[in-house]
């Protein structure tokens, strides 16, 4: 993402040479003392390298799947975290080595494994990327003793709601009077509440056994 | 992936562009980036700054030439290429004379009270001062033109190449005096080139004057919209075939007031349909009659000296008198004859001067004339044969139907200071001609003309005339023709009307980039650019997004992202295709 955030300034920086040559300056990009003197991105037909655009395209899905979960597991963003990739051709493995530095620092990670043999463990949140499938090991994303205290706590509530809404819609006055779709809203939610707390055991579960 | 970024963004201020853009330029100007180098092995793209006047500070006509040419220079550069981007201003003459003698009106003094070392003085200071405030507008656009190679026409030089160019021109017979009937303005008390007489439409009177035949048969009523010149008329004629005439050809008429003989003669060139069929002839005072005296082998006279007052050929009774008060006396004196047949109202097209709006007249005058037939003719060829384009193409047309009507170019100016020529040896005298420098031989020709479409005739094509002439090879690859600035309702930019947008007030206030992008988008939309300040400050918003944008990425990146691996390792060649 950073490179073409690079060759975008590039390409504007003519237009623009202002702004760009002082967000240059602010980004950590190269070692090329002004934009003014880089060289301007190629998009010439035959400099077009299909070859290259599917590299770059395979690094951008590999670090945007790691950064979703990371975000969907609330994971700090001062976190090293460490990665394994089960690739489906090796030759994509030489490939994730000469991308591994900008990768670990974009994704953040402290490992970036990869292999070709097929894995198959638990506790770890998977991925599918075209070339292969992503393994991120739960302990990596938080600290199982915290997460259980979490999830108990979610649980805790989800239950607690689900018995104030259960003597409500239990209560003949309310389901009889209250404006019908009041009511029809109150039982929805006390669905949404009831599949919540399924998941939120199922979790409490798996985490149990790590 | 959104959740890591928005715990990390704190909303820094928006874009401040004053504060980086003095910074940055002054960063690029020590670096040297904008220099170019004579010795590279790179490929050379070169344009020549179309050299501002020094009349005034710039305006975003200006400002408009300087973007596009910065960025088409920005980008090559960035390509690899050798650029040099050479600038410059003109001392243009005449028009800065004037700007000068207003000053001077100003302190109820004038050219001719202060004398001519006095007035070259405040010649050079108005240069010096409008000099400098130029040269800082280019740089607050951004303009990475080579400051190194920077030239003025009336420099060292550049006189010496107009010297050159007169001498050898004159030596090859190019040049030559003649009598001729030019457009003089009175108050300029200069000759003017036809690009510098405006004609405006005004509404004026047409005076019919009753001509006696010398045998006092009659008389012949002749229809003038100046009745002054007919001090100076050596004719009456009448279309061949009019049979109200074909009797009195051949007659002799006696002018009034000054009782002088004159033919009645027959040419083609006159309208039937025009007033009464018969015309005063005044080959001295008129491109038509001049004509038509050279045809009929009349006498010219001149009845006006070079401050518009009648001469001596007027008469002793209207000698000394402006031309506007002799008019007058002359009707006067007229109907006194019961020689005014009649007065009616009619629209005249008249000739302005364009530097001080006097009335223009056309005088015969002992000029220096450039023989422009065999200048035109390669000129043509190389734009014919595809060798120089014209972008966008229809302007070819325009530039051929010119160059096939042209007139021999009068070249000289009664001017103290300045001289002419020097604008249209601009791509080669800028870089060392007639010396064989290794600039010359590094940057000729330039790649492309770059300027606004006002200019082809006046300078375009005398470039390319000149070039071709002295350097064998015409002075650019390629002509790009770029539309006129006008406001958001298609009108010209005007002082007096008030919708002048100043390029700096703007810059100041949305930043340079931000007018940069604006002006450099809508030039792409058409001949006219109608710019409204709304839209500058859209693009200054747009602006800001990239720069929130970029900023927001940052700090994405968190501190110890270092791109140093990154393009130290060997696949940086791929991450520089994609
Ligand atoms: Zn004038």
């Amino acid at each position: 993402m950073m490179f073409i955030l690079k060759e975008l300034l590039k390409l504007v920086h003519p237009f623009l040479p202002f702004v760009t040559e002082e967000l240059w300056h602010q980004l950590p990009l190269s070692n090329e003392k002004s934009i003014m003197i880089t060289s301007f991105p190629k998009f010439h037909s035959k400099w077009v390298n299909s070859k290259a655009k599917k590299e770059v395209q395979m690094m951008i899905d590999l670090v945007s799947q790691i950064r979703n979960i990371r975000g969907e597991n609330n994971v700090s963003p001062s976190k090293f975290i460490s990665v394994t990739i089960v690739l489906k051709e090796k030759k994509n493995g030489s490939l994730l080595n000469s991308y591994s530095e900008s990768i670990k620092s974009l994704a953040k990670l402290s490992q970036m494994r990869w292999q070709t043999e097929s894995l198959d463990p638990k506790n770890v949140i998977r991925a599918a990327l075209k070339f292969g499938e992503l393994f991120i090991p739960m302990t990596e994303l938080f600290d199982v003793e915290e997460e259980k205290k979490r999830l108990q706590k979610e649980l805790a509530k989800v239950e607690e709601d689900m018995t104030h809404l259960d003597s409500r819609l239990s209560t003949p006055a309310f389901v009889e009077r209250a404006p019908k779709d009041v009511v029809q809203k109150e039982k929805d939610r006390f669905q949404e509440l009831k599949s919540k707390k399924e998941k939120l055991a199922e979790s409490l579960k798996k985490m149990s056994s790590l | 992936m959104t959740k890591i970024m928005t715990a990390h963004i704190s909303l820094d201020k928006p874009y401040q562009p004053k504060e980086i853009e003095e910074k940055w330029y002054q960063f690029w100007m020590e670096e040297g980036y904008f220099k170019a180098n004579p010795s590279s092995k790179k490929r050379p793209f070169v344009i020549m700054m179309p050299p501002p006047n020094i009349t005034g500070a710039l305006h975003l006509g200006h400002a408009l030439t300087a973007f596009i040419q910065d960025v088409l220079i920005r980008w090559k550069r960035m390509q690899g290429f050798n650029t040099l981007w050479l600038p410059g201003s003109d001392h243009a003459g005449i028009a800065t004379q004037n700007v000068v003698e207003k000053e001077l009106l100003k302190e109820n003094t004038s050219r001719h009270a202060l004398g001519r070392e006095k007035f070259l003085e405040r010649v050079w200071k108005w240069r010096e001062n409008y000099g400098r405030i130029i040269l800082t507008q280019q740089k607050r656009f951004g303009a990475s033109c080579d400051w190194s190679r920077e030239h003025f026409t009336m420099d060292e030089q550049l006189s010496r190449a107009v010297r050159e160019v007169f001498v050898s021109l004159y030596k090859e017979k190019l040049i030559y005096r003649g009598n001729y009937l030019i457009n003089w303005c009175p108050r300029c008390e200069s000759a003017l080139s036809d690009l510098e007489v405006n004609h405006i439409e005004k509404s004026g009177k047409l005076w019919h004057l009753k001509y006696p035949l010398e045998d006092g048969s009659g008389f012949m009523i002749v229809a003038t919209t100046r009745p002054e010149t007919m001090l100076g008329d050596t004719a009456v004629a009448v279309h061949p075939k009019d049979k109200r005439y074909q009797s009195l050809v051949g007659k002799t008429i006696l002018l009034p007031l000054v009782q002088r003989k004159i033919p009645v003669v027959s040419d083609k060139a006159v309208d039937p349909q025009f007033g009464t069929g018969a015309v005063k002839i005044t080959p001295g005072h008129d491109f038509n009659d001049f004509e038509l005296g050279r045809r009929n082998s009349l006498p010219m006279i001149s009845v006006l000296d070079e401050k518009g007052r009648m001469n001596e050929n007027a008469g002793a009774v209207y000698q000394g008198l402006d031309r506007f008060k002799a008019r007058k006396k002359i009707l006067e004196d007229l109907t006194a004859q019961a020689l005014l047949e009649k007065e009616e109202d009619y629209t005249v097209t008249l000739g302005h001067c364009d530097r001080c709006e006097a009335i223009v007249e056309p005088m015969l005058s002992t000029q220096w004339f450039v023989k422009a037939k065999p200048l035109a003719k390669p000129a043509m060829d190389v734009v014919r044969k595809k060798k120089v384009k014209i972008i966008p193409e229809g302007w070819a047309k325009t530039y051929f139907n010119w160059m096939e009507n042209i007139k021999d170019w009068c070249i000289s100016r009664q001017i103290w200071w300045g001289h002419w020529f020097s604008s249209a040896l601009w791509p080669f005298s800028t870089l060392g001609w007639p010396q064989k420098t290794k600039d010359l031989k590094t940057f000729y020709p330039s790649t492309v003309m770059e300027t606004g479409f006002d200019i082809l005739f006046f300078w375009v094509a005398r470039m390319m005339m000149m070039g071709i002439y002295f350097m064998k090879k015409p002075p650019f690859a390629s002509i790009y023709l770029h539309a006129m600035v006008r406001d958001a309702q298609g009108q010209k930019m005007s002082k007096s009307k008030g919708n002048v947008i100043d390029p700096l007030d703007t810059i100041e206030k949305y930043g340079a980039d931000a007018l940069r992008f604006t002006m450099i988008a809508l030039a792409t939309q058409g001949r006219d650019i109608k710019l409204a300040e709304e839209r500058v400050a859209g693009y200054r918003n747009f602006i800001n997004k990239i720069w929130n944008a970029t900023r927001f990425a940052r700090m994405n990146l968190e501190s110890n992202f270092n791109f140093k691996e990154v393009s130290s390792s060997k696949n940086l060649s791929t991450k520089t295709n994609f």
